[in-house]
Order: C-alpha cells, then sequence, then structure tokens
C-alpha cells in the first residue's frame, strides 16, 4: 500500500474509534458526567485553542521537559561513549546503572519533592533521571555493536584512538543513539505530567488533576487531547530529525 | 634460496584457538612463506582452512600464537603504515554516513592537509578506479561492485607499498568479478605494490598471480608452493585460453578435489 | 418436656429466621475521610444501630471530597462524606448528587476543632506572609481549600501569590515538621496533635471562624439516582446514623471514642485521649450552606444558582 493510502487507512481507525465513543455514550452506557462524548469536548478544546490559554501551561510544561531532556541526552551519551570504549570505566559504572535503572522513576518523585521541593528544579530532576537511562543504555549497545570491520579499517588506515572514536565509533552509533533519545522523550514526557500531577502547581499535568477537582470534565477530556497531540507531534518531529541525521540507517 | 632479506617474511606461523576451558583448536599449524617486493601472491585454500586468519596475522590485526611476520626488517605488532587490508565484507568497511569522496579523505585526515588538496588527491584516486564521477554519491547507493572499487581507491590513496586482499570479489557477479581482476592487475603494475591475495578461486589465482601458495585444511601448512609462469601483461580472455592456464588450472583442481576426496577430516 | 422433634423445629425456624435476616441485610458502601468529623458513622456501627435496622456499612476511605465524588458517580459507593464545597462544584458540573445528611458544622464555641498551623518560630501572621510560601490543603477546589484563600484574602494577602499543594491530612503534620510546607489547613484529630505541641508548632489562624462563623463544612451525599431508587434503605440508614450522632453528642468524654477514633484515623490512642471532643449537628442547615455558595460565587467557583432545597432529602432536615 502507498504510503500515503497507508496513513489515511490509520486516520479512519481514529475517527472510528471516536465515532464508537460518541454512539456509546448517546446510547446512555456511560455515565456522561464520567466521560463525555466527544461532540462535548470538543468545543471545551476549541475554547481552550481559541482563547490562547492552553499557551502557558503547554510552555511550562513542554519548558521543563526540553530542559531535562537536554541535561539526560548529554549525559547519557557522554557517559555511553565512556563506558563503550573504556572496560575499566564500564566495570566500575555498569553495576551502579543496573541497581538504578530498574526503578520505576515515578516512584522517586516523593523522594525528590522532599529534597528539591515542588518547582521547576524537581521537575527538570525528574524528567532528566527518567530519560538519562534509554540514552545510556543504546549509546552504550551502540558503541559496542559498532561493526569490528570498520574499527578495524580504522586501524589499518593509521587512525588514533581519539580519531577511531570520533569518527567511527560516533557517528556509527547515532541510530541506536537516537532510538534511545526517542524512548527517553516520551518518558520524559510521561515523567514530567506526573511531577505536575503530584506535586506542582503549574503545568498541563497539574491543570489536568485540577480540572478534575472542580469536576470539569469536559475540559479535563480536553486538555488530554492537547497532551496526546503533543505527544504525537513530538514523536513525529523526532521522526524527521532522524530521517536527516541517519540517512543510511534502513539501508 | 639465497640470503637476500625477502620484503615480507612469514615465518612458523601458528595460530590455536580456545583451550583455556574447552578444546583447543589449531587454525595454522606452521605457515612460512617469503614474499619478495613487488610480487603478487595468491594464497589458495578451502573454505575454513584460516586464509583469513593468516591474512590479519600478517596485516597485524590480531596476534598469533606462534612464529613471526617481519615486514621490511620489522616485526609487525600492529598493522603497518605501508599496508593496507581490504576487507571480504567490504560494505561494511565504508563509511555509510560519508560520501565516497569523504570515504576515501578519510585517509588524509589529520595528516594537516588543505581541504582543497585532499579533494583533488580524493579525484584522483577515484578515477583510477573509474569512479570519479560517483564521487558525491552514498556507498549505499552503489553496486556491490562499486563499493569494493571505492574500497581499493581508499586504499590506495594511503599509498600502501602492501596490499593485502581477503577474497576481495567473491561476492559480486562473474562479469564484475572479471572487471576488478582487471583493475587490481592494472593498478598493481603500475603502482609497483606488493599483493597478498587470499582466494578459493582456482581461476582467480592462476589468472592473477606470480606464484601460488596452496593452503591444506585445518590445522594449515603450506601443502605447496607453484610459479604460474604465465606472460604478463595478462589478458582477460587471452591468458585464461593459454595451454600453461589450463594445465596449471587442471593440476590444482585436481589437487584439491583429491584432497577433498581422500576423506580427510575438516576441522 | 420438649421433645427432640420440638427442638429440631425450633433449631430450624430459628436457622430459616437468621438466614433470612442476613439475606435482607442490606450492605451500604460508604466512603469516609479519616477525621474526627465522621465518628458518628463509626460509633453507629460499633453500637450496632446500623445493624438493629438490618444494614451492613462497608466503609472505604478517601483523601477528601474532590476525590471521592468521582468514585461515588462511579459507583464505586453509596454514600460519601464530603465536603460542601466540592458537592456544590459537582452539581454545578452536571453531577446529580443528594445530600442525605449532616456532617459536620463550626458552632460557636471556644474550643479551636480546625485552623491554620506553621511551625513554631516562622513569623507567620497574616495572609500577606503566606504570599510565595507553601500552604497544604487536602485537595484543591475543596472547603479547605476555598477557606484559607479566603481568610489570606481577608487577612491582607494575595491567594494568587500562595502555593497550594495537596497533603492529605494525616500525612499534614510530617509534611510541615519536614518543611515541605510553610503552613498548613488541619482538621481533627490531626490539628489537635499539632497544637498541643507547642514547641513545635503554632496556630496561625481559623479560617473558618474567621470567614464564616456557622460554616456548614461536611455532609453526607450520595447520587440522586441512588437516592431514587434505595429510599426505604437511605431511612433505616438516615435512623441509624442519627442514633449515632444522638451518642456522641451525649457522651463525649466517654472513653470508648478513644477506642473507636484511634480506629479509623489510625492515630495513637493517647494522643486521640488529648481530644477536646465537640458536638456535631443532627440535621442541615440550608441558610448555612447558601451563604458559603455565596461565597464560592464571589471567588468565581461557580456560576450559577443551586437549588440547595431540591437536592436535600427532606430527612435530613429535620
Amino acid at each position: 500500500m502507498p504510503e500515503l493510502g497507508r496513513k489515511r487507512f490509520g486516520l479512519l481507525s481514529i475517527l472510528g474509534v471516536l465515532l464508537l465513543w460518541e454512539l456509546i455514550c448517546r446510547a446512555g452506557l456511560v455515565n456522561l458526567s464520567l466521560l463525555p462524548p466527544p461532540s462535548q469536548i470538543a468545543p471545551a478544546l476549541w475554547k481552550i485553542l481559541a482563547s490562547g490559554s492552553f499557551l502557558v501551561p503547554l510552555g511550562q510544561t513542554l519548558g521543563m521537559l526540553l530542559i531535562g531532556y537536554t541535561i539526560a541526552c548529554v549525559a547519557g551519551v557522554a557517559l555511553g561513549l565512556l563506558m563503550g570504549c573504556s572496560d575499566y570505566l564500564y566495570g566500575l559504572l555498569e553495576p551502579l546503572v543496573e541497581v538504578i535503572r530498574p526503578i520505576p522513576k515515578p516512584a522517586l518523585i516523593p523522594a525528590m519533592v522532599v529534597f528539591l521541593g515542588i518547582g521547576a528544579g524537581m521537575k527538570i530532576t525528574m524528567v532528566a533521571l527518567a530519560a538519562l537511562f534509554p540514552v545510556l543504555i543504546n549509546t552504550l549497545q551502540g558503541v559496542r555493536g559498532v561493526d569490528p570491520v570498520l574499527l578495524a579499517t580504522a586501524r589499518t588506515l593509521g587512525c588514533s584512538r581519539l580519531e577511531t572514536i570520533r569518527k567511527i565509533i560516533l557517528p556509527a552509533s547515532l541510530p541506536m543513539v537516537l532510538i534511545g533519545m526517542r524512548v527517553s522523550l516520551s518518558m520524559g514526557l510521561v515523567l514530567v505530567i506526573l511531577a505536575e500531577m503530584l506535586a506542582a502547581e503549574s503545568g498541563i499535568g497539574f491543570l489536568i488533576l485540577d480540572l478534575q477537582r472542580s469536576f470539569q470534565v469536559r475540559p479535563m477530556y480536553a486538555w488530554i487531547a492537547i497532551l496526546a497531540a503533543v505527544g504525537l507531534g513530538l514523536n513525529v518531529l523526532f521522526e524527521m530529525v532522524e530521517d536527516r541525521a541517519v540517512p543510511w540507517r534502513a539501508k | 634460496m639465497t640470503a637476500t632479506a625477502s620484503y615480507l617474511s612469514i615465518r612458523d606461523v601458528n595460530k590455536v584457538y580456545g583451550g583455556q576451558h574447552g578444546e583447543a583448536t589449531t587454525a595454522l599449524k606452521s605457515i612460512s612463506l617469503e614474499v619478495k617486493q613487488g610480487e603478487f601472491l595468491a594464497i589458495l585454500g578451502p573454505s575454513g582452512c584460516g586464509k583469513s586468519t593468516l591474512l590479519q596475522i600478517v596485516a597485524g590485526l590480531i596476534d598469533g600464537t606462534a612464529g613471526e611476520v617481519v615486514l621490511s626488517g620489522k616485526a609487525v605488532t600492529a598493522p603497518p603504515p605501508e599496508m593496507v587490508y581490504l576487507f571480504q565484507q567490504y560494505s561494511k568497511s565504508l563509511l555509510p554516513w560519508r560520501t565516497v569522496e569523504q570515504n576515501v579523505a578519510l585517509v588524509f585526515e589529520s595528516k594537516g592537509m588543505k581541504k582543497r588538496d585532499i579533494a583533488t588527491r580524493c579525484v584522483e584516486y577515484l578515477g583510477m578506479v573509474g569512479l570519479a564521477a560517483f564521487r558525491k554519491h552514498y556507498p549505499w547507493q552503489l553496486s556491490g561492485g562499486m563499493q569494493q572499487r571505492v574500497a581499493i581507491a581508499r586504499a590506495l590513496a594511503a599509498q600502501p607499498r602492501l596490499l593485502l586482499l581477503d577474497e576481495p570479489f567473491s561476492a559480486v557477479d562473474a562479469l564484475t568479478r572479471i572487471e576488478l581482476q582487471s583493475l587490481v592487475l592494472d593498478l598493481w603494475g603500475r603502482q609497483g605494490l606488493t599483493i597478498l591475495l587470499i582466494t578459493h578461486d582456482v581461476d582467480e589465482a592462476v589468472f592473477m598471480a606470480d606464484r601460488i601458495a596452496v593452503l591444506s585444511s585445518r590445522p594449515s601448512i603450506v601443502e605447496m608452493v607453484v610459479d604460474t609462469e604465465l606472460p604478463r601483461p595478462r589478458d582477460a580472455m587471452g591468458t585464461r585460453e593459454l595451454p600453461r592456464f589450463l594445465q596449471l588450472r587442471h593440476e590444482l583442481v585436481a589437487h584439491l578435489l583429491n584432497r577433498q576426496n581422500a576423506g580427510r577430516v575438516d576441522a | 418436656m420438649l421433645s427432640m422433634k420440638k427442638i429440631n423445629r425450633m433449631v430450624l425456624i430459628a436457622t430459616f429466621t437468621a438466614l433470612a435476616t442476613a439475606a435482607s441485610a442490606q450492605t451500604v458502601r460508604v466512603n469516609y475521610i479519616p477525621i474526627t468529623d465522621v465518628t458518628p458513622l463509626f460509633v453507629a456501627i460499633d453500637k450496632g444501630y446500623f445493624a438493629a435496622e438490618g444494614l451492613t456499612i462497608v466503609p472505604t476511605p478517601s483523601v477528601g471530597g474532590a476525590a471521592g465524588v468521582p468514585g461515588l458517580m462511579a459507583g464505586a459507593f453509596d454514600v460519601m462524606y464530603g465536603n460542601v464545597v466540592s458537592t456544590m462544584l459537582a452539581q454545578q458540573q452536571g453531577f446529580k448528587l443528594e445530600v442525605i445528611a449532616a456532617g459536620t458544622k463550626q458552632f460557636e464555641n471556644p474550643v479551636n476543632t480546625n485552623g491554620l498551623v506553621a511551625r513554631q518560630g516562622d513569623s507567620i501572621k497574616t495572609g500577606k506572609d503566606l504570599e510565595g510560601k507553601t500552604v497544604a490543603v487536602n485537595t484543591r477546589n475543596g472547603i479547605i481549600w476555598l477557606f484559607a484563600r479566603a481568610w489570606i484574602a481577608k487577612s491582607g494577602g494575595d491567594p494568587a501569590k500562595v502555593t497550594f499543594k495537596e497533603v492529605p491530612f494525616p500525612q499534614m503534620l510530617d509534611a510541615l515538621r519536614g518543611k515541605q510546607i510553610d503552613a498548613a489547613f488541619m482538621v481533627n484529630p490531626f490539628f489537635n496533635a499539632a497544637v498541643t505541641d507547642a514547641k513545635d508548632f503554632q496556630l496561625v489562624a481559623a479560617p473558618y471562624r474567621e470567614v464564616q462563623p456557622d460554616v456548614e463544612v461536611g455532609h453526607y451525599i450520595s447520587t440522586q439516582d441512588y437516592f431514587a431508587k434505595n429510599k426505604e434503605t437511605l431511612v433505616k440508614y438516615g435512623r441509624a446514623f442519627r442514633k449515632g450522632v444522638q451518642w456522641y453528642n451525649a457522651n463525649l468524654r466517654d472513653p470508648d471514642l478513644v477506642r473507636i477514633i484511634s480506629g479509623f484515623t489510625k492515630m495513637q490512642p493517647d494522643l486521640v485521649a488529648k481530644l477536646d471532643l465537640q458536638r456535631l449537628p443532627e440535621v442541615v442547615n440550608l441558610g448555612s450552606v447558601a451563604t458559603t455558595v455565596k461565597l464560592m460565587k464571589d471567588n468565581g467557583m461557580i456560576t450559577d444558582d443551586i437549588d440547595l432545597a431540591a437536592m436535600t432529602d427532606p430527612n435530613a432536615l429535620k
């Protein structure tokens, strides 16, 4: 099926779900004050978008996400590279990584709140912690998975260790690094929303909880829809970057 | 024959794998060869007999368990600067994120050359393999044969005196193979290189080399060394029809078949 | 002389009667906040008033009305104790709720049962002092939150400049001690534990008293749907519950209460014993509720009027 045709097909399934949702609500199968139909959510969504009131919370949430994410990517790539190239550092750090990585990061939020309060510092830290590990692990695997033929070629062409890292290992592991970064982006978004719900006073997560507390269910769902769009948008953006940065990965 | 030092000396190279926990396998029992400067030596043997291992030891990429390799009077412990190795999986040896030209340029970087000079040299070497027009392409946009030519161009750009080729043409079709063989012979003749070629193709060995060393299967030794005694320059069609070619080819194939049928255990 | 036959028949009848009673025993699931305000509920359970009406009560805890209402609407429980503000907010948003019993009312009495607490040594006297600081409320958009803001405004501060953090009532003391928050609007029994510890904590103000002295803080609600379908059950429930309130009001110093309160709040008995319990209302006062609704309107929480009488069980008014 041609690319565009496939995408249109997918759109059909989304519309189908929305239609089903609407019908279920109209048939009275659910409590409308708990699950309003899309036809009631849409005006609330329109109101939020048209008034521009979505900009501030969106900006707050995205801001925290991007700062934490950038920190995590830089640290993750650096650590992954170091651990991949140095057996000594790998042996030193790997147990530590393996202990911290499996901890579901949301479980750390209460502890972080004690240390960092409920402001920007805490949110950025939570995002950074969650986003660090996928990038680190994938970078590590990318570095270790560089084709030995490439490394041998570098040796026979007289490249120094530093040159090999810079010219061969880094570009060769880029596809894996980007995979890790993409996973990290999703995880970062989850954490920032969660942190905002549990402990903050601004951002989309806080807003969704607040709307729930005052039983404004329709705007609450509208914001969830906005959140879904944000997640989708970030992914699409990432794919575009990936296509340009590693055009050879599918070949 | 005499005491004149060879350019490349391979002495009693032995390679054993494993041994620490499992059974030790001897890939190379004892390989000794003397190679003269400017010579084209083919190493012929069945698959799995350790030919690649031998070549990598000669290249300094891996260490032998015993024996030594001496190049221009110096022992080889790491890839020597005057040597270039052409891998069997040539497509994996090309950097996919660089253009063809940039792949060749890898050789010139960190030598303090100006960008413009590097570009000129790259075009020069790509021209030698007939790919100057493709210099802005990426490796994955080229056919297998073209990729191999890029690898050759890059190898030449390093201005080696010794070229090690690991079954370089086994993965291309017959016609491309003939083209590449002629190309390599042409470059060899003009640049005065010394070439070691690993192959399992008898035709190829006879067509290209001055001498052919035949390896046994594991644990390998040099079973025999023959001079091809064929006139140069070699001609793709003509040489292959000479009586000497056919005779030598017949002998070698018979020898290899005999050994195969003699019920020897393949390691 | 009772023959074996007669004894057997009596046993059979007794068993049938017991089974019949058990089968007709209605289960009512009640959601509560673990604060002293709901003590009459547990008194009624403890003294068997519900059982006498043939009702089995299944209680489940929550952090506040704002959190409980969605559960009520979803049918997770039948009756819940919640704050008046959350109920009115929900009603405004189209949730159909029914007030079935009175809960908590601030009576005019000298003893404080709730208030804004801060750490000893911090100079927090007015709403202005709280600007830029964090105040703990059990949930946002509830009555605690509304009155905290109202007090801040009344005492010269700007509520918009104060950060309100959600902390469940049982955890407010620790959060305050651990400096995660600067002040907390606490209720009993936790409030008492704080203010009797003059070394660590100080009382800043009693917002209910200062903003609306007769405020009806909490009540018991059900959905209008459940109310319509289970009128008989709720009549029995109301009777039993009212008995619990009456017993409670008549026995404020009874040591039994220490045991009961300690049980459902999980607070240590020796701390519970220090509580100076105050009486709770038997009926709902719609006038007080109306005043609170007006306060909500002034704060922009709701826009339309609410017909309070239409959503209140007449039995709860007398």
